[in-house]
């Protein structure tokens, strides 16, 4: 499932860095890595036979054959947001085929968690495009809950937008 | 209309700025997709 700054970018923001953030689900995925060769990338911080184990401390690349500079980060599901993520993920249909990409509404909290500028750009972008379409009440009780609250004035007029919802719906996530 | 010239310009000033960008290149995104969905109908 696709995350991060990418969604971003495939919602139309114009975005300096376009590394494709990929969240999997923790499990053996050996034989996938041993596909990369004959579909023209390769894995730039392990071998094929340790990436398994290396995506349980860290990060892997993955990059087109002969180039360095990554086009893949795939990471294992860790925290209880990723498995949120990963159980609420959304599919995206390009004619016949599909991505999966992350909930929206989690894809804006998480940004607004890590509170860069660049991140804060991204949840903003992510929420003016989409803000009709979205659960507020999510986004606000993920706020709320992991006390970046205050970061929720940074988009624009959430709080305006907010207000006019029903009590009962505020509360339903 | 939106310029497209002048949303570049703003791409690289302060915080503040970069965000009322974010807010601008929404419209400007907006606009297109009409503009997109009215092009597909008339083919």
């Amino acid at each position: 499932m696709i995350v991060s700054g990418y969604i971003s970018i495939l919602f139309g923001r114009s975005r300096a860095t376009e590394d494709i953030d990929i969240l999997v689900e923790k499990k053996d995925l050996k034989s996938f890595f041993k596909t990369f060769d004959k579909k023209g990338y390769w894995l730039i911080n392990a071998e094929v036979d340790e990436a398994n184990e290396m995506l349980e401390e860290a990060t892997l690349g993955v990059a087109k054959k002969g180039r360095i500079i990554t086009n893949f980060k795939i990471k294992f599901a860790k925290t209880s947001i990723d498995e949120l993520a990963l159980k609420n993920r959304v599919e995206l249909c390009f004619g016949r085929r599909k991505l999966y990409i992350s909930l929206i509404e989690l894809q804006i909290f998480y940004k607004l968690l890590l509170g860069s500028e660049k991140d804060i750009e991204d949840a903003r972008h992510l929420f003016r495009l989409l803000v009709d379409y979205l659960d507020l009440s999510m986004i606000h009780n993920l706020a709320k809950d992991l006390k970046v609250e205050k970061r929720l004035k940074l988009l624009c007029d959430f709080h305006d937008r907010f207000k006019g919802i029903k009590e009962d719906e505020k509360k339903k996530f | 209309m939106i310029d497209l010239k002048e949303l570049k310009k703003m791409k690289k000033r302060n915080f503040e700025e970069r965000l009322k960008f974010v807010d601008l290149w929404c419209e400007y995104i907006k606009t297109r997709r009409i503009e997109y969905g009215a092009l597909n109908k008339q083919n």
